[in-house]
């Protein structure tokens, strides 16, 4: 018994090397330069939630929040500093939610607008991403909380064998990789004073892909949201759960999900007065993906989500 | 939780762990609760309260028909108890499916019928251990075997967890006597479950979600396709799903051998099989034992006075019966119909094949064997055009498309053709994995067609066991498709 | 010992093969294609040559050669 122990200690040694191994070689092949890179933004926001004054208002979500939410006029409708914390869907939102719990003060304002993936499997805990985004901002660690959290954030990693892959072998055969480059929009400086994503906004539409979507709901992420609810509401502050803005065509794809989606909503307390609908916006207010704004997207969704909040403080 | 995911890697250890630990008395109490525990991990709420009423009704049928003593009673029982089976099986699988035909079919009439459309059902593993209640019914009825009566292994027997969501379907005989066996530590069956569980691991991860990257495009949009890419995509299914199917079984039966539970053998080189009787007999054996020892046989001994026609009749009902259990689809019970008139006609014609071979001198023979084998493999690949398409209308247009311009291509076939991508073979996967994967599947074929290969491996020395073990993971590390394959970027 | 050789003599004759000598341990497997087929083609031949008709039940039940002569001999006796 006391052989077979030490045998599988050594493959599960062997194990974790080998996926550390992998994890390093696609360290490697990207850049990595905290100066430079989309993730280490995460500093500069939580400066930002660090030093604002209550009461404030803080955003979080997906990158729609990110690419697709004009803070300025937030600012300018209820005359408090905006937060937008929010960065890329993968870094999930329990992560958010334990951050903005830290800086929470009474009368401030959580606006959580989660991409319908978030409902959905386990992204709700996050995924590669989060993992990149703890390496550029290591204090981080403090806010993974839970063991579920954490298999649920290490596990996706496994996944980055196919970069590796895709990588490597086109530098062995002389097609001269190179470290992917830093694009000119997902980049560190790429935020402006209240974290929006701004280096969007002067640059031509490009052609994007609207995905489907399951029928299939992760009941745990509805409870984790309602969760973070209790617990901002317990603080003195005001939560808001709004849809995440979606174009026409893939509306029309994802139609019988949503439905389910509302009635679970409206199950849970969660969203009762609006539907995915009213964040439904023509195509060409679209940037480079499903779920990023251009400039006048973003202004428009904006007026909308002034709307929500005004319903729930007034 | 599925096989291939950090969950269970840890999910499993943490299991046998405890129930090591715990006295012998204890140890179907870890595995029951172990069982429900990943059962939940499914995050369908609903399936937690079908598991315990399927088994719950199945026990106390078991019990009382074994009580009763006239023969009528005993029918009667047998027939309710699976009926009841029948019916929580067609409410979560079949309802749907159902109620969409029956409006086609009011309306076919002109009625005037309101049916309310049904929600699909999340039902991963009712329709094994729904099957599994029923083989037990009978083995108790045709007085095979007694009735469990107690309550804790019989729910273990339906609900352990390594054959729960995908089977192998077990026979009470084979199973409980293995659970009440007291455990005892067996270094042996340890090594060869985790060698086991390893190798479908590789089988899943590295072959068939591969092979996915090159089949979904096609068949989610196969209206976009003619010709050689269809044929392409069907053949790599036909690999894909062995690879899936086989080794999440491998990984079902390695985890339970490290508890000293030998579960049935599901699969035998299927594609290796010389008729589509043979294929049968290695591919889903445990359902396919199921389905002729239950629907066949019955079926069969009834029509026996029709001859070859009434065996004939007997394979294509019991085989629309397998259609209709994968899947609650026209495409899945025109699939099962294929099978059936395969096996009908096989029955028919071989009489006849059998004078032309030994007319011929070449019954025995090497090359007969071969082009059987390929006749098969085409036959059964053809098939899975239905299994695969999305639904029957996909499935119908890939027939109709699949042959388009094979004359010209076969004229015009040339190693730097198949790599320059006009074939659309290597789509979604560059040249040189594409290499790897062909390398890769010829090895696998080779090799599982060794008997006992996982013993042979055990059976060499210390080097070179070791070099297995720790290459297969090496490439399951590097090789694999894991969760979250897709490239950061992609995600916004 | 007469019944056993009067069903040695049907399987012969459905199996196509003289060399058959049947068994009362005997199992579907040791008889070369005894499959699916021709074990229907034996239960017609035995009920046809000696009159009787099997249940259901019973014929799903066989385990082996020696099942079968014990079922045959109950059924000629009554």
């Amino acid at each position: 018994m006391i052989k077979i122990i030490i045998k599988i200690m050594f493959i599960a040694f062997y194990c974790v090397m080998l996926v550390l191994l992998m994890l390093y070689l696609d360290y490697s092949s990207h850049n990595y330069d905290k100066k430079t890179n989309y993730f280490a933004a995460m500093n500069d926001k939580v400066a930002m939630l660090k030093s604002a004054h209550s009461p404030k208002i803080i955003l979080i979500g997906g990158s729609n929040v990110a690419f697709g939410i004009n803070s300025d006029l937030l600012n300018q409708a209820f005359n408090r500093p905006v937060v937008n914390l929010a960065m890329h869907a993968g870094i999930g939102l329990n992560f958010l939610f334990n951050i903005t719990l830290e800086h929470l003060n009474p009368n401030d304002i959580v606006v959580v607008v989660p991409e319908y993936e978030h409902y959905q499997g386990d992204l709700i805990y996050g995924d590669l991403a989060l993992l990149d985004t703890i390496y550029f901002y290591p204090a981080g660690v403090k806010y993974l909380m839970e063991c579920r959290q954490i298999v649920a954030t290490l596990e996706p990693n496994l996944g980055r064998a196919k970069n590796v892959r895709e990588h490597y072998i086109k530098y062995l055969f002389g097609k001269g990789a190179t470290a992917i480059e830093v694009s000119d929009i997902y980049h560190r400086n790429a935020f402006n004073g209240y974290g929006d994503v701004i280096s969007h906004l002067n640059k031509a539409k490009t052609d994007f892909v609207c995905a489907g979507m399951g029928h299939v709901f992760n009941d745990s992420a509805f409870t984790a949201i309602e969760k973070f609810k209790y617990k901002v509401v317990k603080k003195g502050a005001k939560f808001i759960l709004l849809y995440p803005c979606i174009p026409e065509s893939r509306y029309i794809k994802i139609q019988a999900p949503l439905e389910i989606l509302a009635q679970k909503m409206a199950d849970h307390k969660l969203i009762t007065k609006t539907l995915p609908f009213k964040y439904v916006f023509p195509d060409n207010y679209f940037f480079d993906t499903q779920y990023h704004l251009n400039s006048v997207g973003r202004n428009e969704r904006t007026y909308k989500v002034i709307e929500d909040i005004q319903g729930i403080i007034y | 939780m599925p096989f291939n995911s950090l969950k269970y890697f840890l999910f499993l250890p943490v299991v046998y762990l405890l129930f090591y630990f715990v006295c012998e008395r204890a140890r179907w109490c870890v595995l029951l609760a172990a069982s429900l525990l990943f059962y939940a991990a499914l995050k369908v709420p609903y399936l937690l309260f079908v598991l315990p009423l399927v088994a719950i009704t199945t026990y106390g049928f078991g019990i009382w028909l074994d009580h009763v003593e006239s023969q009528k009673a005993k029918r009667t029982l047998l027939w309710s108890g699976i009926a009841a089976n029948v019916l929580i099986l067609i409410a979560m699988k079949y309802l749907p499916f159902l109620s969409e035909n029956m409006k086609l079919f009011s309306a076919l009439f002109s009625l005037d019928v309101h049916i309310q459309p049904v929600k699909a059902f999340v039902a991963i593993g009712v329709s094994y251990y729904v099957f599994q209640a029923i083989s037990y019914l009978l083995d108790i009825y045709l007085e095979i075997e007694k009735p469990e009566r107690h309550f804790g292994y019989f729910a273990l027997y339906m609900a352990f967890f390594p054959k729960l969501l995908q089977g192998p379907i077990e026979r009470v005989g084979d199973l409980m006597p293995q659970l009440k066996t007291p455990y005892e530590f067996n270094y042996d069956n340890m090594r060869f479950g985790m060698v086991l569980f390893t190798w479908g691991l590789f089988k899943k991860v590295v072959i068939a979600d591969h092979l996915a990257l090159l089949v979904d495009p096609i068949y989610s949009n196969v209206y976009g396709y003619k010709g050689l890419p269809l044929i392409l995509a069907t053949y790599y299914y036909a690999i894909q799903i062995y690879c899936d199917f086989s080794g999440y079984t491998d990984m079902a039966l390695g985890s339970a051998r490290i508890f000293n539970i030998n579960l049935a053998q599901n699969f035998n080189n299927p594609y290796l099989a010389t008729s589509i009787a043979d294929f049968w007999r290695r591919w889903h054996i445990s359902f396919s034992r199921w389905i002729l020892d239950y629907i066949f046989k019955p079926l069969q001994m009834s029509w026996r006075n029709w001859r070859n026609c009434g065996t004939a009749m007997a394979l294509v009902v019991t085989f629309l019966v397998s259609g209709i259990w994968h899947g609650a689809s026209w495409s899945f019970i025109v699939w099962g119909l294929l099978h059936g008139i395969y096996l009908a006609f096989s029955v028919l014609y071989k009489p006849i094949q059998k004078r032309i071979y030994q007319k011929l001198g070449i019954e025995k023979s090497k090359i007969t064997r071969f082009w059987q084998i390929i006749v098969t493999f085409n036959l059964v690949s053809f098939a899975w055009i239905f299994f695969r398409a999305n639904n029957f209308k996909d499935a119908l247009y890939v027939c109709n498309n699949f042959y388009y311009g094979l004359f010209d291509l076969l004229l015009d076939l040339s190693i730097k053709n198949i790599f320059s991508g006009r074939y659309n073979l290597t789509r979604s996967l560059g040249p040189i994995d594409f290499v790897l994967l062909l390398a890769v599947i010829t090895l696998l074929l080779s090799i599982e067609s060794k008997k006992d290969f996982i013993s042979s491996i055990s059976s060499k020395g210390k080097l070179g066991r070791w070099s297995v073990y720790l290459g297969l993971i090496f490439m399951i590390v590097f090789l694999g498709m894991f969760k979250g394959s897709q490239f950061i970027y992609f995600r916004f | 010992m007469e019944l056993q050789g009067k069903l040695n003599q049907i399987f012969c004759e459905v199996f196509d093969d003289d060399d058959i000598k049947i068994a009362p341990e005997m199992t579907a497997n040791d008889v070369d294609g005894w499959d699916s087929l021709s074990h229907v083609n034996l239960i017609v031949a035995i009920e046809s040559k000696f009159k009787i008709t099997f249940s259901h039940k019973e014929l799903l039940s066989f385990k082996n050669v020696g099942g079968l002569l014990n079922s045959i001999r109950c059924k000629i006796i009554n």
